[in-house]
């Protein structure tokens, strides 16, 4: 129950309408520091949303999300931070970041939350390695470090050579050290899909937000990303928040899983509780269809 | 390459008897000359002309009608017969491996600055020094300045795939700088070249913070839009400007401070040579030269730094970029700037080498070349940009040479009004033939192994 004890992650509150629809209506959950933390629902229950609102790239509007980088996101200091009107402030329990508070990229660069999206977004023309570079780009910026780059004096091309053996590290953890040098777009779509993982993991983030990871990817390859994603968590003390839709990955590597339908919260719990929860299944199946099947009620939700 | 992988179009078509291909090309190609027929008939047929009473008379001019109709016909004709050679698939040119190409880029790119670098010397031999000054001038000053103009841009749209079509302002701001502080307060022109720039940076980020959120065709109007602020600024504004009339007798180019004049002061003196105007235009040469060679060598100094990474990134993915933590914001920013920063220093070289400044010299039509450079040459490659602009300008100019061509039609043909004509057609055959330039292959900044080509149709043409 790390989500409750070691939550990295708190949402209280979170409302996102667009003009009269309301896609995420007064959400609250938690997301545990070294836990994979599923979100699930059916089409159009707002996941997506969720994810746009914690990596910054809508501004929801209301609710409060806090980030803890170090640490946990504690309530009484979530809320003392509130009351500054600052963003972001070291607290008694750890570094605590209002994301509501923060522009997209401030989120990726202070806060550490990387994401992936659910229509691949690599850089198609550039090489693997480029992708796996550019994603280190705070690293390697800055006015002296331009003016050594440019120059090559000083201290860039060490950031740059451990920059390019944390890329070459992750190539060679998903398995495409030799197309290292190969434009992302002539890659096959689930080499993009472990790329794009790699490429936000080189961000070295907390918070990895993974939108359907396993979205298109045949049996075989959903099983490696479950190993990737396993090992992501236990070897990289990288927490995840995944959206997916194969219950397959849901369920056997999930620590938590919150399911939305509606923009509302329905259910919340571990992957076991979550499976034969009466309300998830009414909310994928229908009520009637259910009961018209009469199928075992977890074998349907894993079908 | 195209024996290993066969286009499917030209298997096909080889199934089909040759005859009712024919029979098909003919159709179409009458097809063609039926449209042109039509398109000509209202356009050329007639033309009003003033007879020796001067009164309007009407003239037709059938020949030329049918002269159209027929090229039409004969041009369409070869196309359709003949579709291994026209219908060459875009996936077989992709696959084409693109290794040689490079190391032939590197070497034409070692050649041509060899050449450029013994270019005023060579005219100035084979021409004198009175005939050498147009050769100078014209074509090697004239299209360095293009070549800057383009490599400036290429950084806007070739690497951070911004569309800029205002980018001619920037050129205005620096031509004016320079023009407006040598006249007003006597500044030389060293000084006012670093200020031309820094002048030009600053706009460039005004227009910048406007357009930040906009994207591709909005960010395209906006820009033209302050392309075209700035020269009617620069037109009305005749207490600063002293508008459509321009600024005149701005300072010439000094040799650090020595004047080219005659005399005991000037340049010839300084260093015991006989005193010819080509002296000048051989410096500005070289200078301007100079000045692209350093562009050229940090452009490509970026491209592999974290900066320049993030601009291309910012062209293949935007939404991505920011997922990962990059200042967008300030990355355009930068973009626009550094593009912006070296439009303003050619536009003080231009003022320069001019001595005249005036409106009329910064219209959208030159935006419009400047972008045609980027484009024809191969958004992003830097080779490609200075062969465009060596093809588009250096022909254009060339046209002027061509007044030979008055003994085959006639004393009244012009070749300069057929310039916009070439252009166009050019355009359009490499749009047909290389839709993504000349150069269309992306070198990787980094790499692990071995820098691997990476073919154009990958890259991404940006979105704003």
């Amino acid at each position: 129950m790390r989500w409750i004890s070691a939550p990295l992650l708190a949402i209280e509150g979170l409302t996102m309408r667009f003009g009269g629809l309301i896609a995420v209506d007064n959400l609250d959950f938690t997301v545990g520091r070294g836990d994979i933390t599923a979100l699930i629902g059916p089409n159009g229950a707002g996941k997506t949303t969720v994810f746009n609102c914690v990596t910054g790239f809508y501004r929801c509007c209301g609710g409060r999300m806090a980030l803890a980088r170090t640490g946990c996101a504690a309530k009484d200091d979530v809320r003392a931070l509130t009351h500054t009107g600052r963003r972001s402030a070291s607290m008694a329990s750890g570094e605590i970041f209002l994301l509501e508070r923060m522009a997209d990229f401030e989120i990726a660069k202070y806060a550490g939350v990387a994401r992936t999206f659910q229509n691949i977004r690599l850089f198609q023309g550039m090489t693997l390695i480029e992708n796996l570079i550019v994603a280190q780009h705070n690293r390697l910026i800055g006015a002296g470090l331009s003016f050594s780059g440019l120059t090559g004096f000083g201290g860039y091309r060490a950031r740059e050579k451990a920059a390019l053996d944390s890329a070459r590290y992750w190539l060679d953890r998903i398995g495409l050290l030799d197309r290292a040098d190969d434009p992302a777009g002539a890659l096959p779509y689930g080499a993009q899909r472990r790329v794009e993982i790699a490429r936000a993991m080189c961000a070295e983030p907390v918070l990895l937000c993974l939108d359907e990871p396993a979205a298109g990817l045949n049996p075989h390859e959903s099983h490696e990303l479950n190993a990737l994603l396993l090992s992501l968590r236990d070897e990289h003390e990288t927490s995840i928040l995944l959206i997916e839709h194969d219950m397959s990955v849901v369920m056997e590597i999930s620590d938590h899983v919150v399911v939305l339908d509606y923009g509302v919260k329905i259910a919340d719990g571990r992957a076991d509780e979550i499976r034969h929860d009466p309300d998830v299944i009414k909310a994928y199946l229908g009520v009637d269809d259910a009961a018209e099947i009469g199928a075992p009620k977890g074998d349907r939700i894993s079908a | 390459m195209q024996g290993s992988a066969q286009p499917i179009s030209s298997i096909s078509s080889r199934e089909t008897s040759r005859s009712s291909r024919f029979r098909a090309a003919l159709i179409e190609a009458a097809k063609a000359g039926a449209i042109m027929f039509g398109l000509a008939f209202p356009i050329l047929a007639w033309r009003t002309d003033l007879n020796f009473s001067n009164e309007l008379f009407l003239r037709s001019r059938w020949p030329a009608v049918f002269a159209a109709a027929l090229a039409a016909f004969v041009i369409r004709f070869i196309i359709a017969a003949f579709p291994q050679r026209a219908a060459k698939t875009v996936k077989a040119k992709a696959k084409a491996p693109p290794h040689a190409l490079t190391l032939a880029a590197r070497l034409a790119g070692g050649a041509g600055i060899a050449a450029l670098i013994a270019f005023p010397l060579v005219m100035l031999a084979a021409f004198g020094p009175a005939g050498a000054q147009k050769w100078i001038d014209n074509f090697g000053v004239q299209i360095l300045l293009y070549v800057l103009l383009g490599w400036g841009l290429n950084i806007v749209v070739g690497l951070a795939g911004l569309l800029d079509l205002g980018y001619v302002a920037f050129y205005a701001v620096g031509a004016y700088a320079y023009a407006l502080l040598s006249t007003t307060w006597g500044w030389s022109f060293w000084l006012c070249l670093p200020i031309a720039g820094a002048l030009a940076a600053l706009w460039g980020v005004a227009l910048g913070l406007p357009v930040l959120r906009l994207r591709g065709d909005y960010l395209a109007i906006v820009t033209l839009a302050f392309g075209e602020i700035i020269r009617i600024v620069l037109t009305n504004w005749t207490a600063l400007t002293n508008g459509d009339a321009g600024i005149s007798s701005i300072p010439r180019i000094t040799f650090f401070g020595w004047p080219f004049v005659a005399g005991p002061h000037g340049f010839a003196a300084l260093f015991g040579l006989k005193y010819a105007p080509v002296h000048r235009l051989i410096f500005l040469f070289y200078l301007v030269l100079a000045l692209a060679l350093l562009v050229n060598f940090l452009t490509l100094r970026l491209r592999r730094l974290p900066l320049g990474r993030a601009f291309e990134a910012l062209r293949e993915d935007e939404i991505a970029c920011r997922s990962l933590g990059i200042d967008t914001v300030a990355t355009k920013l930068t973009a626009f700037a550094l593009g912006a920063s070296i439009a303003g220093m050619a536009g003080a070289l231009f003022a320069a080498r001019q001595n005249f400044v005036s409106p009329t010299s910064f219209t959208f039509m030159e935006s419009a070349t400047i972008l045609a450079l980027v484009v024809l040459g191969g958004s992003g490659s830097q080779l490609g940009v200075a062969l465009a602009a060596i093809g588009v300008i250096g022909g254009s100019e060339l046209l002027r040479e061509l007044d030979g061509l008055k003994a085959i039609f006639g004393d009244g043909f012009d070749p300069t009004q057929y310039r916009m004509l070439i252009v166009g057609a050019a355009m359009v055959a490499m749009m047909n033939w290389k839709p993504r330039g000349l150069i269309a292959i992306r070198k990787p900044s980094i790499f692990l192994v071995k820098a691997k080509p990476v073919v154009g149709a990958l890259a991404q043409e940006g979105h704003g």
